[in-house]
């Protein structure tokens, strides 16, 4: 199945409870809450993303010693390709 | 670890004239180490830099059986030149990785080693898991890194950690047919191999890799290629 039959399968599925939800005889208050969900949720979904982003990036790993370590590599190639005339000195 | 499986690394260039004799030199290092049968096959788009008159010079080092230049008269993008080079490839496995140093070699024998374990059709290089990073992306190269691939995970659940990484392994015949069906450019074109590769059951497994940004030049990622990227990201929603 194609992924926006799935996605569109879901907004449906969503709606169709949402819409039932209203139709409850309950207080006017849950009434509101109920009438606000789908904000409500997407402003948590909102959150959700920005903190997990955030999150990733803060922890995305950092790694020096693997620049140094390719610039000794790159050293190395360079003194033996210049050595067969391949590369030019300096 | 000793194979008798042949290795086919693609390497596309645009002006790396210095970097296609460094990497071509830290490849035959580490194939020669770990014992690896091993081809390299340089698409270079008619680079003004000279990059293949160089890379002429490396064959005659190191054979023109094992150094392929596949030559293109202009600059025709990426993708394309993927497709160009895995034509002349004659190995068991292809392994695709920029020609700026950003992939260091020294990780292919992790490559092949995480494909013999699980028998994978596909092993992508991730920055993302422990053992995995970067060297030198400040806060927003690491932003759209990270928003990119949370996006596009989101939206299009793939399964695996790193969608945009170029760094990866395949079996030929799998990345002959995958090739045949994928349609984007760009950073996007790493993204739709991998959900149409998920799509059609091919086995993934991953390795950890620290992508070091490039020494020499510059990269390109600016806004239009994360627009490019979200139209990708959308047009796959739609069709895959
Ligand atoms: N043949 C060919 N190679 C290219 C082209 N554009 C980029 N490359 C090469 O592809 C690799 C990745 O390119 P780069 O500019 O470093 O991309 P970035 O790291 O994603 O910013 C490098 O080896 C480039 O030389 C192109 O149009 N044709
Ligand atoms: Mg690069």
């Amino acid at each position: 199945m194609r992924r926006i039959a799935k996605l569109l399968g879901w907004a449906v599925g969503l709606l169709a409870v949402w819409l039932a939800a209203l139709q409850l005889e309950v207080s006017r208050r849950t009434h509101i809450l109920i009438l606000l969900a789908p904000v409500i949720s997407v402003a948590a979904f909102g959150v959700y993303s920005v903190v997990l982003l955030l999150y990733g990036v803060l922890t995305f790993s950092d790694r020096p010693e693997e620049g140094r370590a390719l610039k000794q590599d790159v050293d190395r190639a360079r003194r033996d390709l210049t050595a067969k005339g391949i590369l030019e000195p300096g | 670890m000793p194979s008798k499986r042949k290795y086919s690394v693609l390497l596309p260039t645009y002006n790396e004239r210095e970097n296609i004799a460094l990497i071509t030199w830290l490849l035959v290092e580490t194939f020669t180490k770990s014992k690896l049968d091993w081809e390299i096959i340089v698409i270079d788009d008619a680079s003004p830099d000279g990059t293949q008159l160089v890379v002429k010079k490396l064959q005659k080092e190191y054979g023109e059986d094992r150094l392929i230049l596949a030559a293109r008269p202009g600059k025709m993008g990426l993708g394309s030149a993927y497709v160009h080079g895995l034509r002349r490839a004659k190995g068991d496995f292809v392994i695709i990785m920029d020609a700026d140093l950003s992939h260091h070699p020294k990780y292919i024998p992790d490559f092949v080693k995480a494909q013999q374990k699980a028998d994978a059709d596909i092993v992508t290089g991730t920055r993302y898991v422990a053992g995995g990073g970067v060297d030198g992306w400040d806060f927003r190269r690491k932003l759209t890194s990270r928003g990119a691939n949370f996006l596009a995970a989101t939206v299009l659940q793939p399964g695996v950690s790193d969608l945009t990484g170029s760094f990866r392994l395949y079996r030929k015949s799998v990345l002959e047919e995958l090739m045949a069906q994928c349609v984007s450019t760009g950073y996007a074109f790493q993204m739709e191999i991998m959900v149409r590769a998920r799509n059609q059951g091919h086995t993934v497994a991953e390795v950890p890799i620290v992508f070091v940004d490039r020494l020499f030049g510059s990269s390109k990622l600016g806004t239009k290629e994360i627009v490019f990227f979200i139209k990708g990201m959308l047009w796959l929603l739609f069709t895959t």
